[in-house]
């Protein structure tokens, strides 16, 4: 017991000491300040508002006002955290007073620096957690525990020559030597990989990428591109079989927004930017690009276009691939682009297609030309409670067939809807009030099920009028389906909670906790039968395993003409397995098999990466498989770009 | 019959098969300590019902497949074929009326008094494994679940239901062939207790069809209500397993196949019984006297079975097989699941997966079947019989019985044992007096069952294609060889391994095993109809087969051939006999049909049993002229290509002989009975 409670306190220890770091190295930095610094400064003005500056002038870590400083360091571990998600100053933390509860810290999200009451206790009786039991992740690892570095003397000697930024520091190596899946991060918490980047470079702009590419022909060194470092697939591991150099081409400092043009919505970006900062230099602008996937804090416009991502709002902007207008592409055969910028041709097969997706496996994106739309007058969040999932269900596929979606419309199981519950923070007496009345109106008067019941969360963009509309109509649907608005505020309490629950994981990881995210999309008669079965499956893998605590729930998070995109959550208690990553690998494997098996696909945004490789053939024919294999040869015959993605 | 001592056995048995020896509780002996009237009305609610089942009335269930996509696209589809709308539409809910069950439990309530009444009368104990019942209980909560029994008996029919009743459990749907659907009142007693009535043959009746899968599915999938079936799709008359009917089991199947389930699960459900209502009605039906129709009034008749005695039953539930695991690796699921799944009708590969299922099954099935000392004793009284005698010392026969049930137990069969052997070869005898029975002298008696003035079973129009001093003897034959083939499929691998060895010579010379396996595996598909072994387990099954005969000490294995020892072959012995009547009913078949160009039909069979009469003057090997098993050579000698089929005039099967094909497995079947089994010293 003693033992523990030191191991707890260590723990917290580490938790303070890191914020206290982050206090200091946060000043100056941080979105108020990019905003105040560029604010408005030529709105209204038509054409292009920004034009491209010379490459290579702006000095590392330094702003102009035509390019403000990205909102992350080049030394990413400065802000971010080097084994867990998301910003330092922001995490789940336990107190224990006469009992314990949870908080969550820092003040980046609306959840911050509130106490969660109901939160330990749901742990407590979902997953089985007893808050004594603290497993505290490894210290970070000194300089000799990173793996050696092979090193390719002419390849370094060059870029030195060149003057490209680039380091040789393990803890930038390490950085850069994984995405966010449950096996990576349970890596950095309890051991090492295998092999990691031998050498990080920063490009700077275009050509920088062009020299860079061109000397890992000439000296035989592997490339992998490396953008916001959120991916979920395996996509960053290096092949542990790589013998040459692997050199990590991270594409953060390629990040200015080359130029706007305002006649045509579009904007000429360089692939390195991420998400939040090209939002919020496009809003100082008047503009938005609407993409919004949940990583869009950290994920970047390059990432986006490789693994085709999705955004939340794409029932009004579209997804990557509708956003696109313009690639440009280094492979080692050359730079790829199409050059007119028509809103749509008719040549051929669009080469377009063999970069979205293609996961770094071709050659590294370094500028996309993407549609941009005014910034929306009014946003407004609302929400549906149904009897149901199949209720629910059914108005989603009601809502797509009238082809009514709103900005995002999300449909919560119930497992889920009590999730939320669970992260209420206290309320006022007023709230419990309201809570109350809302309580009994939906279980007594509407007859729900507190423990079938599920929720749906809407979000409208456009002017008043147009949401008002966008409103009435929705309502009347859900009204047709047994569902009934449930108010504004438990709408957004959803689309918040969609950033913070990957910050959960990292907690749950020192209660014995393993918790992971997947995908799919599956036509519209397979979506409840899918829900269900890939659900039951899970558990019933876990039975058999011996596990006794799990929690899976689901959500439907993309409604489209033929179909949905559906999103699982899974976590169980490991407590008492000697592999909890290979169980789980194990169980989200069968997972996926039931998925395939009920008609969903390999994946809807996640991508492929390593991980789910397996499925591929299942996905396409051989002879697709062999256009794929063939594209890779031609671009990239030598296997340059040999994160062994895809195939 | 050999009259020395058996040799001891030596060595360990080759495997431990199955689980401990489980244990069975007596349903009866409750019932004859209270009142069945009260039994019948307790408060009785189930217990164990499916997680996501939704209670549905039957009027829900209709509409639900009324309005099912495939029954929709069906009657649109035959709209175009140029049929009316409505009169289709009137046509699928008449079908549906006819077909749909409904389950009350007033009327459960009614069986659960007069079944036990009856069952007590007649039976001693009815034992189940209670170990079973709880796992099914367990598992009916978590996945639909599909019941697979035995089908030996009309008693199969409400058992499963009582044995649900009994234990609290989610009651059956049954599915019931139409005849039942005849019988007056019994016929809607049974729909009350949830029979539904499914036509004989309907594959070319789409709509049909149609609404048939949608039903059973509906039911599967919403309702999660236990669904019974006979995998046989008929009783066996013969006692064996019959190949199993895979209409059903697909039709189930499909629900997960379609992803429409999560899962389901089957359960082997082995029903034994020591001594069979019809034995005597199925021993006349396979030398060709037909069955009376199913009638209300011959139900009436058949009460005079309940002065007699038919020993116990016992029923084994065993472990579910989840379709998933078995199904999983054998098939593509993904590649229909784009295809809306009413529209995707089961693939080729698919089917022969369920049909792998359903053997696997049948095999659970077999595996789970208690061995009556009844069987047991049957061997040797028919081993007896073969010899000419019509008695025997029950000395003699204690002594026998008690080696082979130790070979038996062995092997992985479970023997339902009482007592000492002696007392349950007493009570087995004392169930079965009319065939054999057990005088004062210590000599049992084998009796001749028919009696040639007695000819109330034999109808008077139907002609009988046997001279009547055949059917005299072989009805005495044919109700031994029952009880002897509820024990057969412990005792074919080895058997066939046997004949393997003989028909290459082994006894003399060694053979090599791959020949021998190669031989083997012959042997196991051609009389894979009579016998059933699962799909892709020939190596599995030879292993099993030969080991046996090498524990025994019978065949020694040395560098990769085997051979015959030439001191002591008692068991191979046995297991040619045993196989003796299968291989000569399957090369009269052979001669038969290289006698001439057949048509596939019932002439054919005709033919060959009365060859197969003939041919009984040189052996007493009666139990051969089993229809059940003419009809299977037809059909292996048909499969295996030895005749080729044309289409003849009014499209009927022409069969046409391949005589040198026929002529090598003629070969192949007689080298057992052409060379004589000699130890040599």
């Amino acid at each position: 017991m003693a033992s523990s409670a030191t191991l707890r306190l260590s723990v917290i220890q580490r938790h303070l000491s890191s914020q206290r770091r982050e206090e200091v190295s946060g000043d100056g930095q941080g979105g108020v300040g990019v905003e105040e610094r560029c604010g408005g400064a030529r709105r209204g003005c038509e054409g292009v508002v920004w034009a491209a500056t010379g490459g290579g002038e702006r000095q590392d870590g330094q702003g102009s006002d035509n390019n403000p400083l990205p909102s992350l360091p080049r030394r990413r571990q400065e802000v971010l955290k080097w084994n867990g998600w998301g910003y330092k100053d922001s995490q789940f933390v336990v107190h224990k007073e006469k009992d314990y509860y949870v908080s969550f810290t820092g003040n980046r999200y609306k959840i911050g620096n509130l106490v969660l009451p109901h939160f330990a206790n749901w742990v407590r009786e979902t997953l089985g957690v007893n808050f004594d039991d603290c497993t505290p992740p490894q210290p970070p690892p000194q300089p000799q525990h990173f793996p050696q570095p092979t090193i390719q003397q002419d390849f370094l000697d060059e870029i030195q020559t060149l003057g490209i930024t680039h380091s040789l520091e393990g803890e930038d190596r390490l950085f850069r030597a994984h995405g966010h899946t449950l096996a990576e991060i349970f890596t950095l918490r309890e051991g090492m990989f295998p092999r990691i980047p031998d050498l990080v470079v920063w490009p700077k702009n275009h050509s920088e990428v062009e020299k860079l590419v061109d000397l890992a022909c000439r000296c035989q060194t592997a490339l992998i591109p490396f953008g916001g470092g959120t991916s979920v697939s395996g996509a960053l591991l290096c092949p542990e079989e790589e013998s040459r150099m692997i050199v990590s081409l991270d594409t953060s400092q390629m990040c200015r927004i080359l130029w706007l043009d305002e006649k045509n919505l579009t904007a000429r970006i360089e692939a390195g930017i991420i998400g939040q900062d090209l939002e919020k230099q496009l809003h100082v602008r008047g503009y938005t690009t609407g993409h919004e996937p949940d990583s869009y804090e950290f994920s970047s416009l390059g990432g986006w276009v490789a693994t085709r991502a999705s955004g939340m709002k794409k029932n009004i902007y579209g997804n990557i691939e509708d956003l696109v207008v313009q690639v440009k592409v280094v492979t080692p055969v050359g730079t790829v682009e199409r050059y007119t910028a028509g809103p749509r041709l008719s040549a051929g097969p669009d080469v377009h297609h063999f970069i979205l997706g293609s996961e770094g496996t071709l050659g590294v994106i370094t500028e996309v030309t993407i549609k941009v739309r005014p910034l929306p007058i009014i946003q407004r969040y609302g929400s549906i409670a149904f009897p149901d999932f199949a209720s629910g269900v059914s108005c989603m596929r009601e809502v797509a067939l009238h082809r009514c979606q709103p900005a995002s419309i999300r449909l919560m199981d119930n497992e889920q809807f009590k999730f939320g519950h669970a992260l209420k923070p206290p309320t006022g007496l007023l709230g419990l009030l309201t809570d109350g009345i809302k309580k009994v109106y939906i279980t007594r008067i509407r007859g729900f099920d507190v423990n079938l019941m599920c929720v749906a969360t809407l979000l409208f963009e456009g002017c008043e009028q147009e949401v008002t509309s966008q409103e009435k109509r929705l309502y009347a649907i859900a009204l047709n389906n047994k569902g009934i608005p449930a108010g504004e505020a438990n709408g957004e309490r959803g689309y918040m909670l969609t950033f913070v629950i990957a910050y959960i994981r990292d907690l749950g990881f020192d209660y014995g906790i393993v918790a992971e995210s997947f995908e799919t999309s599956v036509p519209w008669d397979r979506v409840y039968t899918l829900c269900h079965n890939v659900k039951h499956r899970i558990k019933s893998e876990c039975k058999a395993k011996g596990i006794q605590h799990t929690f899976v729930t689901c959500r439907v998070t993309q409604t489209y003409d033929a179909g949905a995109c559906v999103y699982f959550y899974f976590a169980f208690n490991y407590r008492g397995l000697s592999d909890p990553v290979h169980v789980y690998e194990e169980i989200e494997g069968n997972a996926r098999n039931e998925i395939l098996g009920c008609g969903g696909s390999i994946s809807h945004h996640h991508g492929v990466g390593k991980i789910r490789r397996q499925w591929m053939n299942q996905t396409f024919s051989e002879p697709s498989l062999g256009a794929i294999r063939a594209v890779k040869q031609y671009f990239d015959p030598d296997n340059i770009f040999a994160n062994g993605n895809l195939l | 019959m050999e009259q020395t001592m058996r040799p001891a056995i030596p060595g360990s048995p080759p495997r431990k098969r199955g689980q401990p020896q489980q244990e069975y509780i007596d349903l009866l002996a409750e019932r004859r300590q209270s009142s069945d009237l009260r039994w019948a009305a307790r408060e009785w609610y189930s217990k164990g019902n499916y997680k996501y089942g939704l209670q549905m009335e039957r009027e829900e269930v209709l509409s639900k497949v009324m309005q099912s996509d495939r029954v929709k696209h069906t009657i649109s589809w035959l709209v175009n074929e140029g049929m009316a709308h409505d009169m289709l539409v009137a046509e699928a809910e008449g079908i549906l009326e006819q077909m749909a069950h409904t389950q009350k439990l007033a009327i459960i309530r009614q069986f659960a008094f007069i079944l036990p009444k009856i069952m007590k009368k007649i039976y001693s104990k009815v034992l189940i494994n209670e170990e079973g019942i709880e796992k099914l209980r367990s598992t009916l909560v978590e996945t639909p679940v599909i019941l697979l029994p035995t089908h030996r008996s009309y008693a199969d029919f409400l058992l499963v239901s009582y044995i649900a009743y009994h234990f609290d459990l989610p009651l059956p749907v049954i599915a019931a062939g139409m005849d039942f659907m005849g019988m007056a009142i019994v016929g809607e007693k049974l729909r009350g207790s949830g029979a539904f009535y499914i036509r004989r043959s309907f594959m070319d009746n789409t709509l049909y069809w149609a609404v048939f899968q949608e039903y059973v599915q509906t039911l599967v999938e919403c309702t999660g209500s236990p669904m019974e079936f006979f995998l046989e799709g008929t009783r066996s008359r013969s006692g064996k397993s019959l190949p199993p009917k895979i209409g059903l089991l697909g039709c189930v199947a499909e629900c997960w196949l379609r992803g429409r389930v999560p899962d389901l699960a089957v359960v082997p459900i082995s029903i034994s019984y020591e001594r069979t209502l019809e034995e005597k009605l199925y021993a006349y039906e396979l030398l060709g006297v037909p069955k009376p129709r199913e009638s209300t009034s011959g139900l009436l008749k058949a009460t005079r079975i309940l002065k007699e005695k038919y020993g116990n039953i016992y029923v084994n539930v065993g472990e579910p097989v989840s379709v998933r695991g078995f199904l999983g690796p054998r098939v593509d699921r993904h590649l229909s699941a784009s295809i809306p799944s009413h529209l995707a009708p089961l693939t080729k590969n698919e089917l022969c997966a369920c049909e792998a299922l359903g053997c696997h099954m049948l095999r659970k099935i077999q595996l789970g079947g208690v061995v009556s000392v009844w069987s047991v004793v049957c061997v040797h009284l028919i081993c007896t019989l073969w010899a000419q005698c019509w008695s025997l010392p029950f000395k003699v026969l204690l002594q026998e019985v008690s080696w082979l049930i130790t070979i038996l137990e062995k092997i992985g069969g479970n023997i339902a044992r009482q007592g000492s052997v002696e007392e349950d070869i007493i009570c087995s005898l004392e169930v079965h007096s009319h065939v054999a029975r057990l005088g004062e002298d210590g000599v049992v008696y084998i009796q001749q069952v028919h009696q040639p003035d007695q000819q109330t079973v034999l109808s008077k129009d139907k002609k009988i294609n046997l001279s009547s001093k055949t059917v005299e003897l072989a009805v005495t034959h044919l109700m031994l060889q029952h009880y002897i083939n509820h024990l057969l499929h412990l005792l074919i691998r080895p058997a066939l391994v046997a004949h393997a060895l003989v028909s290459l010579g082994a006894q003399t010379k060694a053979s090599s095993l791959e020949l021998l396996q190669s031989r083997f595996v012959f042997l196991r598909s051609f009389f894979g109809y009579d016998f059933i072994f699962e799909k892709n387990m020939e190596g599995r099954d030879f292993m099993e087969g030969l080991s046996v005969l090498t524990w025994s000490g019978e065949v020694s294995v040395i560098q990769g051939c085997a051979q015959m020892m030439h001191q002591a072959n008692s068991l191979i012995t046995l297991l040619l006999a045993l196989l003796k009547p299968f291989t000569l009913t399957y090369s009269c078949a052979a001669q038969t049909m290289a006698s001439q160009e057949w048509l596939d039909n019932g002439a054919l069979v005709v033919a060959v049993q009365q060859s197969i009469e003939r041919s009984l003057c040189k052996t007493t090997l009666y139990s051969a002229l089993s229809l059940d098993t003419v009809r299977h050579a037809v059909r292996a000698v048909i499969r295996i290509g030895a005749v080729t089929k044309r289409k003849g005039i009014n499209d009927q099967t022409v069969l046409t002989p391949d005589q040198q094909k026929i002529a090598s497995i003629t070969q192949v079947l007689q080298q057992t009975s052409t060379t004589a089994l000699q130890p040599k010293l």
